[in-house]
């Protein structure tokens, strides 16, 4: 039981500002629509860390204010359009930002501007979804003997950024390493007909970049399933041999308050491809079939990211059930009566 | 035309209805058709008892090294302490690396969660028992659920005390979260608990008829302990004359209980075995535990003795003849076996030995000879085995075979010890890599009747040998006169301590009695270590010893070589945990030193 009821719990409100337009020009050769909006929710519901000495860890609040703003923008061509060769284009993209604008409404530190929610990492001004922690700073190496000295590690180990400037990795050299959500989304489409033939092939892609879309994967930079020495996977681990500045050593089995491993979760992915036949000829039309089509689809061909793991959509790491992108073929016939 | 005008006026008529929709608010207002708060809740004493008795469960679940996951290991389990380490296939849950033990540590914060719940469960059920509406059968047992209630909160205190220093008292339940809590001292946490104690001694009967519950020993023997930690922080603080008037008060409660009629400690032969020695069969299959394998026929008997009898099934409650049990935590193999999961010693698996492992070519199996079925998650260090039990300490009957048994017999057909005992350098595997002997080292030690037994219950039934299902001790007597003892130390009387540390000796029938000239912290903490093993909270007895006793023991006994090198600080708390000064944003808690 670790949640204190909330009897003040209540509906959450969005107000919503709407607006865009759609176009076609050149003679129906450019389409363009543009959707923007601005939304801004109060009340939203949160999980919110209390104090334990309550007796509970805890508790569901509605406070707050957050504003999402945001742009769809979709953009068609039609690059070629005679008898028998047709070839269009269609691109589209959305980006997201959301902002923290109000939390709790104190400013307990005085200093002129409300409080974040450090223990909640949340806060103000900054989207949600923030990874809040210690900085990496490369791998300890031997010639790091002060550094060592005043934190107490040994080599091999992952080092911190010391913000502050004491000389020793405190709760105060922590800072905001990133957001989870994306940054944008781009689409691109484009469909080749020729004759009976049709050539669809879609191209999707979430992007990070600037902080955005990033996630722990601990187990990307550690040959242990958090096991000690164990052979997991292969992964050029720190030895005074081979003073690796991005792994971790071997004996290293994380410690998860402030090894994070982050890694960028964008990725651009041949969704679809699909090569169609449409028989038009009379002796389908003789069969009294209406349209009859055969079709060969690969869905999912390839996936580029630097996220390793399994699918950066989903944001699934090494070694966590890490189920991979499922690649399908099919082959198949449409018709109708 | 007719036509348009109707296909107009429809959809002018339908397009009205856009701008006329329904009233949402009251839509989402919710008529709750019955709530169950704290008022209404508790209607009569046997539901206030019910919460008292969470609060007994409670306690079993946080004190008893069931679950293994990391926080039980290092509170209950003594990970991390002089006395225990982690196995060399655990090392990912070692507890004395301090380049990665930190304040945001998972197991400050669980732990410490953990009091606060169980203090908030005793507030709980305090405001039960004071509601108007409930009727009690007789004033007495309305004080005895209060003076159980305020034990508890007291008790979460004390604890509190001992690991993390000075923390926030809290009294009442909440319905509305606070952010303003603040720290006390040490002192003063250890005083709030010696208040409330007191208070409700005379409430607590000095015995029950109902195993398991408190007696006003249990009240005694915190009294006791609260008054020596009180002491020695007053000495940290540098107050030497109020830490003498409390280690005057320490003493004077252990004497209540150690001089008084109610306990004493047991001498002869008692209870369920008390005709029967222990026997095993070297076998690493059941089929072959036969008579002719038995360790009495290949010419190693063990001997029984009262020590031992302590540990067997049904012999530690007060109530049948066990008149040294003060506190016994409840444990019933028919409850585990028809709802209560919680009701068992998971011992053998998580303290036992793995000599299957690195050692399968002269004892294998997981069977009673090998100690049941042990995975190592917390093992005994060198000191624990060993230098407890050196040269002159040797003779003593808790490091008898029956008690602490070191002699294993082969029970592989093809071993060249079969029948034979198998020496220490060959379980050791000395001579070969580091990482043979440290597996070797670390999996495989001595077993101790505490965690493991000749006679597993439930095997027919499907038990495979990794639960004890006995009573378990929250306090026996022997750590009453432990704590006269060192009470004693600190006021100066070497003398009174040997003779009270001989007390236990003499039971132990040990070969070498202590004198004055023996007593200090030292000797205090090693004959903890002999009687109390697997019983007490390791990391409580070191965090409240001060000066530098704890990071001393941590760095000289512990196994593996990681504090020696990482430990460069003194502490003697656990860090209050980061996710705890975080949450409490109205009020800045300063950090205990050493983990600023």
């Amino acid at each position: 039981m670790d949640y204190l009821g909330n009897a003040d719990l209540g509906w959450e409100a969005t107000q919503s500002w709407n607006g865009g337009f759609e176009s076609a020009l050149f003679g129906n050769r450019l389409f363009v629509d543009i959707d923007v909006y601005f939304s801004k929710t109060t009340n939203q519901i949160f999980n919110r860390n209390i104090p334990v000495m309550t007796g509970f860890k805890e508790i569901k609040s509605t406070m707050g204010q957050i504003d999402n703003k945001g742009i769809e923008l979709n953009v068609r061509t039609v690059n070629i359009e005679n008898r028998d060769l047709r070839w269009v284009t269609g691109v589209t993209f959305w980006l997201n930002r959301n902002k923290l604008v109000h939390l709790y409404g104190e400013d307990l530190d005085g200093d002129g501007k409300e409080d974040d929610d450090i223990s909640n990492k949340r806060f103000i001004g900054k989207p949600l979804g923030a990874i809040y922690g210690y900085v990496q700073d490369g791998i300890v190496q031997e010639s790091d003997t002060e550094y060592m000295a005043k934190n107490g590690v040994q080599p091999g180990v992952p080092k911190y950024k010391d913000l502050d400037g004491d000389g020793e990795i405190t709760s105060a050299d922590r800072d905001i390493l990133g957001y989870e959500s994306p940054n944008f989304y781009l689409n691109m489409s484009n469909t080749l007909t020729y004759k009976n033939w049709d050539l669809y092939v879609l191209i999707t892609g979430t992007f990070g970049g600037g902080g955005y879309y990033m996630k722990s994967n601990t187990a990307a930079y550690m040959n242990n399933g958090g096991g000690f020495n164990i052979n997991g996977i292969y992964v050029p681990y720190w030895t005074p041999e081979n003073p690796s500045n991005v792994y971790p050593a071997a004996t290293f089995s994380g410690n998860s308050d402030r090894f994070q491993g982050l890694q960028n979760r964008g990725f651009v992915r041949l969704q679809d491809i699909t090569l169609s036949y449409t028989f038009r000829e009379a002796w389908v039309k003789n069969l009294h079939i209406q349209n009859l089509k055969v079709f060969a689809t690969a869905k999912n061909l390839f996936t580029i990211t630097n996220w390793e793991g399994g699918d950066p959509e989903v944001g699934i790491g090494v070694r966590d059930n890490t189920y991979p992108v499922l690649t399908s073929f099919s082959v198949g016939a449409t018709i109708s009566f | 035309m007719k036509k348009i005008i109707i296909n107009h006026s429809l959809s002018l008529i339908l397009s009205l209805f856009i701008f006329v929709g329904c009233d949402d608010a009251n839509f989402l207002k919710e008529k709750p058709e019955t709530f169950y708060t704290i008022d209404n809740i508790f209607s009569t004493s046997e539901q206030v008892d019910q919460a008292l008795i969470a609060c007994y469960s409670h306690i079993r679940s946080m004190f008893i090294f069931n679950d293994d996951k990391i926080t039980f290991q290092a509170f209950a389990g003594g990970n991390g302490t002089d006395m225990f380490d982690v196995a060399s296939i655990r090392r990912e849950s070692s507890f004395n690396d301090y380049g990665i033990i930190t304040p945001s540590h998972d197991v400050f914060y669980i732990n410490y969660s953990h009091w606060y719940q169980l203090i908030s469960k005793a507030n709980l059920a305090l405001y039960g028992a004071e509601l108007p509406q409930i009727i009690w059968a007789n004033e007495e047992d309305k004080a005895y659920a209060i003076a159980q209630a305020r034990f508890f909160r007291a008790f979460c205190y004390r604890n509190l005390g001992e690991l993390y220093g000075g923390v926030p008292i809290v009294e009442e339940i909440y319905t509305t979260p606070r952010y303003d809590f603040v720290r006390t001292t040490r002192v003063e946490t250890y005083q709030y608990a010696i208040d409330e104690m007191e208070d409700i001694l005379n409430d607590l009967p000095e015995t029950t008829a109902v195993a398991g519950r408190l007696v006003r020993g249990v009240a005694q023997h915190n009294l006791c302990q609260l008054y020596l930690d009180k002491g020695v922080a007053l000495e940290e603080e540098g107050n030497s004359s109020d830490a003498q008037i409390a280690y005057q008060k320490a003493v004077s409660y252990g004497d209540i209980l150690i001089n008084g009629s109610v306990y004493s400690l047991m001498t002869e032969r008692f209870g369920s075995r008390k005709n029967e020695h222990p026997d095993y069969y070297y076998a690493n299959t059941e089929n072959n535990q036969v008579p002719e394998r038995l360790y009495s026929a290949a010419g190693y008997p063990l001997e029984g003795n009262v020590y031992w009898d302590l540990f067997q099934e049904g012999n530690q409650d007060y109530q049948l003849e066990n008149t040294e049990a003060i506190w016994v935590i409840q444990v019933d193999y028919t409850a585990y076996k028809t709802e209560d999961g919680d009701s068992r010693l998971g011992y053998s698996r998580n303290y036992g030995p793995v000599y299957r492992d690195p050692l399968s070519a002269h004892l294998n199996g997981q069977l009673e000879d090998v100690g049941g079925r042990g995975i190592a998650v917390v093992i005994p260090t060198m000191y624990t085995r060993d230098v407890i039990y050196e040269g002159k300490w040797e003779n003593d009957m808790r490091n008898s075979e029956a008690v602490f048994r070191r002699t294993f017999l082969g029970n592989v057909e093809s071993s060249e010890y079969f029948g034979k005992p198998v020496p220490w350098d060959v379980i050791y595997k000395e001579g070969e890599s580091l990482d043979a002997v440290n597996t070797a080292v670390s999996q495989c030690f001595p077993v101790s009747c505490k965690i493991a037994t000749d006679k597993y219950t439930g095997v027919n039934d499907g038990e495979n040998r990794s639960n004890l299902f006995r009573d378990e001790y929250m306090i026996r007597l022997p750590e009453t006169i432990l704590l006269r003892a060192e009470a004693k130390m600190r006021m100066g009387d070497t003398g009174g301590a040997a003779s009270d540390i001989n007390l236990l000796r003499a039971r132990a029938k040990c070969g070498y009695m202590v004198q004055a000239s023996d007593v200090n912290v030292d000797l205090i903490l090693d004959e903890r270590a002999r009687e109390l093993v697997y019983e007490e909270r390791r990391w409580n007895t070191l965090l409240r010893m001060g000066g530098t006793v704890a990071v001393d023991r941590i760095k000289k006994y512990a196994y593996w070589e990681d504090p020696r090198a990482t430990l460069n600080k003194n502490f003697n708390l656990w860090p209050i945990p980061q996710v705890v000064i975080d949450t409490n944003k109205d009020v800045i808690m300063q950090q205990n030193p050493g983990w600023q």
